[in-house]
């Protein structure tokens, strides 16, 4: 295919060592190479350990569109993606709120001792 | 900071709730007795829960104690003491990050704004001193903090970019609670992850308000004036920043506080979420449909 | 290493499939594999190595018959002694029926009983033994079950003869002392030297019953 496995070495490395900003550069100056789908899920692994979550769900997308058949690209989107709905919190669905009802607890002492720490659900 | 780290108080146990309530007061009383009366109207929610972490993550002595609120001398209260630096950590961290904040305030506010800001800068600036003095590298985190910040949002950064600095403080700060290497390195990426929530989280309070006034903000770009997207965009991003959170949470030793931590990690955060996202806009457009937009199944 | 039913987040009463879902669920959530990309990954796997140690200690004191006696917990009373109706009822004829002919000293099922919460049947098996038959381990048996019903004193009496009788053994030692501290007021009530000082949630349910120490803003 041509492309140069000592690139991605190189970038390995770099994470390896936690230079994510260094690994970054590296990978962003590889826009011309042939392998985009490889490039775009280092870059993802990167913003990851950054903890840049939005960036690393767009370029995980775009190494799973360029490979939907690559089963590491498919489950590591996947794995984002389902932290943003699913089993994450605040999108619980249950009725919570209902639950949170300050007149479930009048007539205990809790709410209104506190200097004003209990601001009205 | 914000007050958007709070416990869900109608999960929370009594004796919790009162745990909770004495290391605020326990917080109020270091603060007025470390860097004077006037710091105690820094006090806040999340300073609370940073003096928790610290407080839980170490077996050093802590007192809860019977006495009398400092500001109202007529009501009990109980406060929470301990050896150690975790209540004058918190208290540096709250005094430090309000007056930088005041000082941001004076430069992108309107007159009244800017006018009340002043002031309290000048009332506060011996307590400032006095907390920097003792914790000079608090000051020198925020500082920078706030620059890099100031930075992003004039060149209308990514969500990412935008909430970077804030996370980098909270990261910081969490990291120095602890001498172990390994702690210290969860303890980073907790922190980081509660930074860029707290920071998401008053982003997408200021939605409206940052449309109607042209002000920048990092939801907007992706869904523009569209505020039923945008809100279901938000709610997103920052679900995903509290599973990451969670996921560091999860690893730390707690000694002590844990069943109030948990509460705000996994009943707390969604509470805020919800009450950000679902119920100040509903309440205000009355669309019943902004339920549907938080359904997985849409 | 500290409490394996604390590490596994379950009651030592568990039973083995108890046991094993909540290891499985445990794994599942600190994989070092889920922590990958958050450069968390070896402290996922030192809290893994926590885990599957927590668990193999667990089965094996179940295979071996060792019973399990809480570290730093008050003993629960009252908690597995209703439900035997035979001792309820006063009624011996169980413990007739145990009476060995043959004195036998394998009380690998005396163990297992403890184990499974199963504490009445427990002590009226070792009741049929004989006095000549009671040895160190009996002693130390009828500690540990007087222990987990809350029977503290009779708990004390039976750890210390076990301890008399067999002081090289060190569980019966263990036991002992665990009872020894605890009657040190050090986990709990007054103590009459100055000791440690209390844990903030110590203090909490200190100040609720007693209104105590804590007057002086300062007990280490």
């Amino acid at each position: 295919m041509g492309y140069n496995y000592d690139d991605f070495d190189q970038v390995m490395d770099l994470i390896t060592k936690e230079k994510y900003d260094d690994a970054e550069r590296l990978l962003k100056s590889m826009q011309d190479h042939p392998d985009q789908a490889s490039v775009n899920y280092y870059l993802a692994q990167v913003y990851m350990k950054k903890g840049w979550l939005e960036s690393a769900v767009e370029y995980a997308g775009k190494a799973y569109s360029a490979e939907p058949d690559n089963q590491e690209y498919a489950g590591f989107y996947n794995d984002l993606n389902s932290q943003r709905n699913t089993a994450a919190p605040g999108n619980d669905k249950s009725d919570m709120f209902c639950a949170c009802c300050c007149t479930a607890i009048e007539g205990t002492d809790c709410c209104c001792d506190c200097m004003d720490l209990c601001d009205g659900l | 900071m914000f007050g958007y780290l709070q416990p869900f108080r109608d999960e929370l146990k009594m004796k919790d709730n009162t745990l909770y309530k004495s290391v605020y007061c326990g917080l109020c009383r270091s603060l007025r007795r470390d860097y004077g009366i006037k710091s105690s109207l820094t006090l806040s929610y999340d300073c609370t829960v940073l003096a928790m972490l610290y407080l839980s993550l170490h077996d050093t002595p802590c007192n809860v104690t019977k006495g009398r609120c400092t500001v109202n001398p007529l009501k009990k209260c109980m406060l929470c003491s301990c050896d150690g630096e975790a209540l004058s950590f918190s208290g540096a961290v709250s005094v430090i990050m309000s007056w930088h904040k005041l000082k941001d305030t004076m430069n992108d506010s309107g007159f009244i704004k800017k006018a009340a800001a002043a002031v309290l800068r000048v009332f506060l600036k011996g307590n400032y001193r006095r907390a920097r003095k003792k914790y000079p590298l608090i000051d020198e985190y925020t500082s920078e903090m706030m620059e890099q910040q100031n930075d992003a949002e004039r060149n209308g950064a990514g969500i990412d970019r935008a909430a970077d600095p804030t996370a980098k403080l909270i990261s910081r700060l969490c990291e120095s609670f602890s001498p172990d290497a390994a702690e210290k390195k969860t303890l980073a990426v907790f922190g980081y992850y509660v930074g860029r929530w707290i920071y998401l989280m008053d982003a997408c309070d200021d939605l409206e308000k940052d449309i109607r006034k042209k002000n920048f903000n990092p939801f907007i770009a992706k869904h523009g004036e569209d505020i039923r997207e945008t809100m279901k965009y938000c709610n997103e991003v920052l679900n995903m920043t509290a599973a990451q959170l969670i996921m560091a949470y999860e690893l730390l030793e707690l000694h002590r506080f844990k069943a109030i931590l948990d509460n705000i990690i996994y009943n707390g955060i969604p509470m805020q979420q919800k009450k950000l996202i679902r119920d100040r806009y509903d309440k205000r457009n009355k669309h019943r449909d902004y339920y549907p937009a938080l359904d997985n199944s849409e | 290493m500290s409490d394996p039913y604390k590490v596994l987040g379950i009651s030592p009463h568990a039973s083995d499939d108890e046991v094993k879902q909540a290891y499985r669920a445990l794994a599942k959530k600190y994989h070092p594999d889920r922590y990958g990309e958050s450069g968390l990954a070896s402290q996922a796997a030192e809290k893994m190595k926590e885990i599957n140690e927590a668990y193999d200690r667990i089965m094996k004191q179940r295979k071996e018959g060792i019973p399990y006696i809480p570290e730093d917990t008050y003993s629960c009373p009252y908690n597995n002694y209703s439900n035997n109706t035979a001792y309820t009822n006063n009624n011996y004829s169980g413990s007739q029926s145990y009476q060995s002919s043959s004195s036998s000293r394998d009380y690998t099922a005396i163990y297992r009983m403890i184990n499974e919460g199963r504490l009445s049947e427990a002590e009226q098996i070792l009741n049929g033994y004989s006095p000549t038959e009671r040895d160190a381990e009996w002693y130390y048996l009828m500690g540990t079950i007087s222990y987990s019903k809350g029977w503290l004193e009779e708990a004390f009496n039976y750890a210390s003869t076990a301890c008399h009788m067999a002081p090289h053994v060190d569980k019966y030692r263990a036991l002992y002392e665990r009872i020894v501290q605890q009657r040190s007021g050090t986990q709990g009530g007054y103590v009459t030297t100055r000791g440690g000082a209390a844990d903030c949630c110590d203090c909490i349910s200190c100040l609720i019953c007693t209104d105590c120490l804590c007057n002086c803003g300062r007990c280490s």
